[in-house]
């Protein structure tokens, strides 16, 4: 193994293999900067190169595309309050409030090594769990997957502590609007008014951009100041303060990049929930925080697990041909178009691809980091001119991003009223976080639920797994319960 | 991709069309080619990555030097209401000119058989210049104790289907357990057929069915390890609409052969029509590629000897085993012979699947 590793290594220093990676790289830093375009759209932008290429070179390009959009997407995450793409939502929470205290430098500058490290692991627990991870993924069963469905959506609780029935309302709502469109396990549609756009229920990334986006933009507007009024220091030192955070804060990048792994490689659960988990199960965690208000350890977390996740996803997509992120399902596609069908053959005889696989992660993982950070300090002067300014860019984007959705009006009118929603929410204090939690999960929750009673009947709750998440469920109630009661004795 | 190739090609391709204007004004029309500085758009109801997305660029790889004129081709995807979007588009907005033409896969046409009220198209408006067949192999676990078609009635367990929509591919294998009096327990809602395959490997189901391609990759490493007993095809549809075997897999009985063993008779009547019928959507003509009836016969010809050409093209095939699944590309009256039996569908074959469907509660 060690010298088939070697071997990839040497392959994928060679002109023709790092030429396209670098091309990978390149696109997918553009697409995550610029938000509402993920992974998706990146891909579809590399295929017609992929049938021309070598497979060990198409292969790199393309995942040297998903590596990078994790790490660049937190740009407008951080700088503007916008989702730079799906799996950087959570960043928003703490790192939008420090680049209004014009810490924006500082709050990249973290994110970035974070998502340095946590790439860095990703790639390294995939090349460790190659062997052993067609029995581990086994072990999830629908009803596994429905409990960690519900794992999520206690997160809702979590990230509207101290107003919890606000949140727990909110996710209902997210719930509802994720039941629109097609059932999951019945032919029969919900909520679609006979319009056809809704057929497939709205798509997640309209949402994020309703909630998170307009909202920002309309009220910056209003205020016709720049989002940063006031500078929080030069922004080399900003920038240099936040890596020196983020290499701190070693332990819980670890611990969100293990989280990361492990919810990107069960297939099922989907990579956008990834960051909501890791940035809830840390402000559950951590005494004495400030999440929510710009504590840096809640940029650190969302964004080391969303870099982790793309290397636990790799597994499903390599050993079972089942996409474990958006973004992957589209690279499945671009193997079937080299001929390279994903399966047990993957650790056999296609093991040379694999192991360039997770060459191109980690190589692609510290290049996206190289050309963010020497973006950054630039970028982050952004944050300093006067809104009105950047407004009209800012919103063609953002109307841009968002027909990229489905490419039909539709995507604008879902996101002119979602727009709305998210302006009252933020206006009148309710939790954003917990709608766009529940609209993730609820296809998920449904479909295996509905799958486990119709298999199992009732006997799916006293599977081992089922009550081992369960417990953890309770326990992160529990301790988020009482880390917030103390938090208000300490401040009383 | 489109939206950045789209106009572009838009573009460059108007600016052929004024250049060739200008320049090549004086010649006769019919003698350049139909595609001359044209830009043929594969229009793709489904999202980029899915397999009639990987179809349609096995084919937009070929096509530029196949088509005589050499247009610019491109990929342009639409989707939406599980293809239904897309396809609307296609019979609403679209030119019969020949320089859009659409790909389908079964997705888009078990809706039209089923009566689907968003459905806004008529297949007998268009006709195929291309289509691909797939086969399907129906497996069971080991613990069942069947270990080929005559243990069918006599399993030891009680039988798991996994399935992802009653009125998608998987009636085809429920129409195949009630022609074959089979007694499964059919659970739908799964993702799509990888999940359902893991599914099995963790024992959720014990009976499942997978395309050629990804049985030959991933259901064949089972049987060998003694965890997968393969137990028939679904048969290929022939150019008169019969059922024959599956040349993959000349070993297999096909579902006819099991019918007649359990049954004593041909299969005939109402539901072995529904079968035919879907099956031929599903499985027959998985992939279509289709004109409008009006496109000007010079695009026909040319569009259709170019499929032929990427047929028969050694280098084309040997790449496009994974995308074609191992079945020839079909064109000109093949495809058309494939493509009827769904575009001439004996409206009571979807009527009997729709009452089907009805009975056991899934519609």
């Amino acid at each position: 193994m060690l010298d088939a590793l070697m071997q990839a290594f040497a392959g994928i220093l060679t002109f023709g293999t790092l030429l396209p990676l670098l091309l990978g790289v390149v696109v997918g830093i553009v697409i995550g900067v610029l938000p509402g375009l993920g992974g998706v759209v990146g891909f579809s932008l590399l295929l017609p190169f992929v049938f021309n290429l070598e497979p060990s070179a198409a292969i790199a390009m393309l995942i040297g595309l998903a590596a990078v959009v994790p790490t660049s997407d937190t740009f407008p995450s951080v700088l503007m309050g916008i989702p730079g793409s799906s799996g950087s939502q959570a960043t928003i929470m703490d790192g939008y409030p420090l680049a209004r205290k014009g810490q924006g430098a500082r709050a990249l500058g973290a994110a970035f090594t974070a998502s340095l490290m946590g790439g860095l692991i990703g790639a390294l627990v995939l090349t460790a769990a190659i062997p052993i991870a067609r029995p581990l993924i086994l072990m999830f069963g629908s009803p596994e997957l429905l409990m960690l469905a519900i794992l999520g959506l206690t997160m809702v609780g979590i990230l509207s502590a101290g107003n919890a029935l606000r949140g727990v309302l909110a996710g209902i709502v997210g719930l509802m609007i994720g039941t629109i469109g097609a059932a999951p396990s019945d032919p029969e549609y919900r909520f679609t008014f006979d319009i056809l756009y809704l057929y497939d229920g709205v798509p997640l990334i309209v949402v994020a951009l309703g909630l998170f986006a307009i909202p920002e933009i309309v009220d910056l507007l209003a205020s016709g100041r720049a989002i940063a009024p006031e500078k929080g220091g030069a922004n080399m030192g900003q920038l240099m303060r936040g890596i020196r955070e983020g290499f701190a804060h070693w332990r819980l990048v670890l611990r969100c990049s293990g989280i990361g792994v492990i919810i990107g490689a069960i297939p099922g659960l989907g990579g956008s929930v990834v960051d909501w988990i890791s940035y809830s199960q840390a402000k559950a965690t951590i005494p004495n925080n400030h999440f929510g208000e710009g504590d840096i350890r809640g940029v650190i977390a969302p964004e080391s697990s969303n870099n982790a996740k793309e290397g636990g996803a790799l597994l499903p997509t390599l050993l079972f041909g089942i996409p474990g992120s958006g973004s992957m399902a589209v690279l499945l596609g671009g193997m079937t178009l080299l001929g390279i069908q994903p399966g047990p053959s993957m650790v056999t005889t296609d093991l040379p691809i694999t192991l360039t696989a997770i060459w191109s992660l980690a190589i692609a993982n510290i290049l996206g980091v190289v050309i963010c950070i020497a973006l950054a300090g630039v970028i982050a002067r952004l944050c300093f001119v006067p809104f009105p300014m950047l407004a009209p860019a800012i919103l063609l984007v953002v109307v841009f991003g968002a027909y990229q959705a489905t490419r039909s009006w539709g995507d604008w009118v879902a996101l002119v009223l979602l727009g709305i929603l998210g302006w009252l929410m933020k206006r009148y204090g309710w939790s954003r976080p917990a709608i766009l939690v529940g609209f993730v999960l609820a296809p998920i929750t449904e479909q295996y639920f509905f799958i486990s009673m119709s298999r199992y009947g009732l006997e799916w709750m006293l599977r081992p797994g089922v009550v081992i998440v369960g417990v953890l469920i309770l326990a992160l109630l529990v301790s988020g319960f009482l880390l917030s009661r103390k938090e208000k004795k300490g401040v009383a | 991709m489109r939206n950045f190739n789209s106009p572009m090609g838009a573009l460059a391709g108007a600016a052929m069309v004024i250049a060739g204007l200008s320049v090549a004004a004086p010649v006769h029309a019919q003698d350049a080619p139909y595609y001359e500085g044209k830009t043929l758009n594969l229009l793709v109801p489904f999202g980029p990555g899915g397999g009639t997305d990987v179809w349609a660029r096995y084919l937009a790889e070929y096509l530029p030097e196949a088509i005589e004129g050499s247009p610019t081709v491109l990929v342009e995807n639409r989707p939406g209401g599980g293809s239904i979007t897309g396809v609307n588009h296609f019979a609403m907005q679209v030119e019969p000119d020949g320089e859009t033409v659409l790909i389908t896969s079964g997705s888009s046409i078990q809706p039209y058989l089923l009566e689907d009220p968003a459905v806004r198209y008529d297949l007998a408006d268009w006709r195929p210049v291309a289509a691909n067949p797939v086969g399907a192999i129906f497996y069971v676990h080991p613990s069942t104790g069947i270990e080929s078609a005559d243990d069918l009635g006599s399993a030891s367990e009680e039988l798991y289907y996994g399935g992802i929509s009653a009125t998608g591919n998987d009636l085809v294998m429920l129409l195949i357990f009630d022609l074959l009096d089979m007694n499964v327990q059919s659970i739908m809602g799964y993702d799509g057929k990888g999940p359902i395959r893991v599914a099995y490997e963790r024992g959720e189901v014990n009976t499942d069915y997978q395309v050629t391609p990804a049985y030959t990759t991933s259901v064949e490493p089972l049987v060998a390890a003694d965890q997968a007993v393969p137990i028939f095809t679904f048969g290929i549809i022939d150019a008169n609409g019969d059922v024959v075997a599956d040349e993959a897999f000349p070993d297999l009985p096909t579902v006819k052969d099991v019918y007649i063993s359990i049954h004593g008779e041909e299969p005939s009547g109402q539901a072995w029509e529904a079968y035919k019928t879907f099956l031929a959507a599903g499985f027959g003509v998985q992939k279509i590629m289709w004109v409008k009836n009006d496109t000007p016969e010079q695009a026909v010809a040319a569009l259709e000897e170019a499929i032929r050409q990427i047929a028969e093209d050694p280098e084309a095939i040997e790449r496009g085993v994974e995308v074609l699944g191992g079945y020839p590309l079909l064109y000109g009256e093949d495809a058309a012979a494939a493509a009827r039996s769904i575009v001439n569908a004996d409206p009571e074959a979807a009527a009997y699947a729709m009452s089907f469907l009805e009975e056991l509660g899934l519609r």
